[in-house]
C-alpha cells in the first residue's frame, strides 16, 4: 500500500473509532461551548468588550479543546498496544503521522460550525455570511497548526504520568504564533480590515501550518522508534 | 574528585572577569546621556542576553546530534544548555523589568524582545518538565531533543509575530555614541558570562551522566515492573 | 523594593535599580551554581559506580 493509502486508511479508521465514541466527541463540543460562556462571564456583560475579545475567544476554546481531542487520540492507541500493532502492520512513521494529524485536524474543524455560532450569539457579533465562512476558513487553519504539534506531543505525553498536564505545558507556548496569527485574522475577519492586513495574517497562519507539518513529520520518526 | 576540571578554572575565569566587568561598568564607566546611571543595568543585562541565546542555539545543536547519533554525552550537554538557557533567560527577565521599571515607568511592556523571552523561558521549561516525566533515560533523550529542535524553530516565528501585533510600538533607541569606556565593560562581562555559562552546562551534562549511570546500577521500580510485563506476559 | 519613594526623573538617581539587577544577577548565578553542586554530590554519595 502507497504511503497515501495508508494515510487515508488510518484516518478512516480514526473517524470510524470517533463515530463510534460520538458521546466523547459530544464532551468536547459542550466542554468548548461552556468555555465560550465562561469568557462571558469572565469579561462581564459588557457587549463591547465581549465583541472586541470574540476572536481570541473563540480560538482560546479551539485551544482549550484541543488538548482533550488530541490526547485521547493517542490513549485510544496504547490501549491494548494497537500503535506497536500498526508499525508491525507495517505502516510507516510519516504515514501514521500525518494520518493522526489529519484526523486530528477535521475533528477541530468539526467544532467551528457549532462553536461559531455559538460565539456570534454570545459575544453579539455581526456578521454575514462572508464573514462567517471566513471564520470557519481561518479557524480551520488554526486547527492544522495546532495538530501538527499537538500530535506530535501527544505521542509522547500520552505514554508518561500526568499526560494531561504535560500536554498543554508544552503544546501552548509552541502554538504562540499560530495563536497570534489566527486570532489578528479572525478579528480582522469579523471587525472589519480597513487596512487590508487580512491577506497578510492569513499568509503568515499559512506559513506556520507549512513548517509545523514538515517539521513534526519529520521528527515523527524518532518519538515512534524510540521503543514502543 | 580531586582531579583538577578544564570547566572548574574555566568557571572560575568567569567569576573573576564578571567581578573585573562589573567594576568597571558600575564605577568606571561613564553615565548615559539620557539615561543616567540607570544604563549601567546594560552591562550585566545585555551579555546575558547574548549568552542565553548562544546556549539555547547549542542546545538546540546538541539535540541535533543527540537525535543523530543517539550517545548519551549529546543528551547531557543538550540538558545542560537547556537548563542553563531557562535559568538565564529567567534572569533576563528579572533583569529587563528592573530596567524597564526606572525608564519606562513600568515592569512589564509588551515589548518584542521581553515577551518573545518570556514564551521561550516557558517553552524550554516546559521541555525540563518533560524530561522529569520519562523513565526510560533513551525515550527521555530523544523526546527532549525532539522538543528542543522544534522549540528552536519556533523562537523567531514567535519573534516576528510579536513584532507585527505591536507594529505601532516604537523601536528602542539606541545610544549614538558609544565610548571605549562602554564597550570594554560590555565586552568583558560577555567573556565572562560565556564562561560561567559554559561550567553551568559542563556541570549539569556531568550530573547528567552520573544520574544516567546510577540508573542504570539500579533501574528506577517503574520501568523495571513494565520490562517485566513485556517478556512475561 | 528597595525604596518607597522613586524618583521621578529618568536622569537622577536610579541606583537602587542597578544594584538590584546587579544583586539578582549574583543571587540567580550563585544559587544555581550551588543546585549543580549539591545536586551533583546527592548522585555520588548514592549510588556512585566507581
Amino acid at each position: 500500500m502507497s504511503a497515501f493509502g495508508q494515510i487515508a486508511t488510518l484516518v478512516r479508521k480514526d473517524l470510524l473509532l470517533e463515530w463510534r465514541g460520538r458521546a466523547r466527541t459530544l464532551s468536547v463540543v459542550l466542554f468548548g461551548i461552556i468555555t465560550l460562556l465562561l469568557f462571558s462571564f469572565a469579561t462581564g456583560p459588557d457587549t463591547l468588550a465581549l465583541r472586541q475579545g470574540a476572536a481570541g475567544f473563540l480560538v482560546l476554546a479551539l485551544l482549550l479543546s484541543s488538548t482533550l481531542a488530541l490526547s485521547e487520540g493517542f490513549r485510544v492507541e496504547h490501549e491494548n498496544h494497537a500503535l506497536e500493532g500498526l508499525l508491525l502492520a507495517p505502516v510507516v512513521p510519516g504515514a501514521l503521522f500525518y494520518g493522526k494529524a489529519i484526523s486530528n485536524t477535521l475533528f477541530l474543524i468539526l467544532l467551528a460550525p457549532i462553536l461559531t455560532p455559538v460565539a456570534v450569539v454570545l459575544y453579539a457579533v455581526e456578521v454575514g455570511p462572508g464573514a462567517f465562512f471566513g471564520t470557519i476558513g481561518l479557524w480551520a487553519l488554526a486547527a492544522a497548526g495546532l495538530s501538527a504539534p499537538g500530535t506530535l506531543f501527544a505521542a509522547m505525553t500520552s505514554r508518561v504520568r500526568s499526560q494531561d498536564v504535560l500536554l498543554p505545558v508544552l503544546l501552548f507556548p509552541l502554538v504562540v504564533p499560530v495563536l497570534f496569527a489566527s486570532v489578528k485574522a479572525i478579528a480582522l475577519t469579523l471587525s472589519g480590515d480597513p487596512m487590508g492586513q487580512l491577506a497578510s495574517w492569513t499568509q503568515l497562519l499559512v506559513g506556520f501550518d507549512v513548517i509545523y507539518w514538515v517539521l513534526c513529520g519529520v521528527l515523527f520518526r524518532f518519538v515512534v522508534e524510540e521503543g514502543v | 574528585m580531586k582531579r583538577f576540571r578544564w570547566d572548574a578554572a574555566v568557571g572560575l575565569l568567569g567569576l573573576a572577569l564578571l567581578l573585573v566587568g562589573s567594576y568597571l561598568g558600575l564605577f568606571e564607566a561613564p553615565a548615559e546621556r539620557h539615561m543616567g546611571d540607570v544604563q549601567r543595568i546594560m552591562y550585566v543585562h545585555v551579555p546575558t542576553a547574548w549568552n542565553a541565546m548562544l546556549v539555547l542555539t547549542a542546545a538546540f545543536i546538541f539535540a541535533i546530534a543527540s537525535v543523530w547519533t543517539g550517545k548519551p554525552k549529546w543528551d547531557a550537554v543538550m540538558t545542560g544548555a537547556t537548563e542553563a538557557g531557562v535559568v538565564m533567560g529567567a534572569l533576563l527577565i528579572a533583569q529587563g523589568m528592573i530596567w524597564a521599571r526606572p525608564t519606562w515607568g513600568i515592569w512589564w511592556d509588551w515589548d518584542v524582545r521581553l515577551t518573545t523571552t518570556l514564551i521561550m523561558v516557558i517553552l524550554y521549561a516546559g521541555i525540563l518538565v518533560l524530561r522529569s516525566f520519562v523513565e526510560d533515560s533513551d525515550r527521555r533523550a530523544t523526546w527532549s531533543a525532539v522538543a528542543v529542535i522544534i522549540g528552536y524553530v519556533d523562537v523567531p516565528l514567535v519573534y516576528f509575530c510579536v513584532r507585527w501585533w505591536r507594529s505601532l510600538h516604537q523601536i528602542q533607541s539606541t545610544p549614538e555614541t558609544v565610548s571605549s569606556a562602554m564597550i570594554v565593560p560590555l565586552r568583558i562581562n560577555s567573556f565572562a558570562i560565556l564562561f560561567i555559562a559554559i561550567w553551568f552546562v559542563a556541570q549539569r551534562a556531568r550530573l547528567e551522566l552520573a544520574r544516567r549511570r546510577a540508573e542504570e546500577v539500579a533501574p528506577p521500580p517503574r520501568r523495571d515492573r513494565r520490562q517485566a510485563e513485556e517478556t512475561n506476559p | 523594593m528597595s525604596e518607597m519613594a522613586m524618583p521621578e526623573g529618568v536622569i537622577a538617581g536610579g541606583w537602587s535599580y542597578v544594584l538590584s539587577a546587579y544583586g539578582i544577577t549574583a543571587v540567580v548565578f550563585i544559587g544555581y551554581a550551588w543546585s549543580l553542586l549539591r545536586r551533583r554530590a546527592a548522585v555520588s554519595d548514592g549510588e556512585e559506580p566507581k
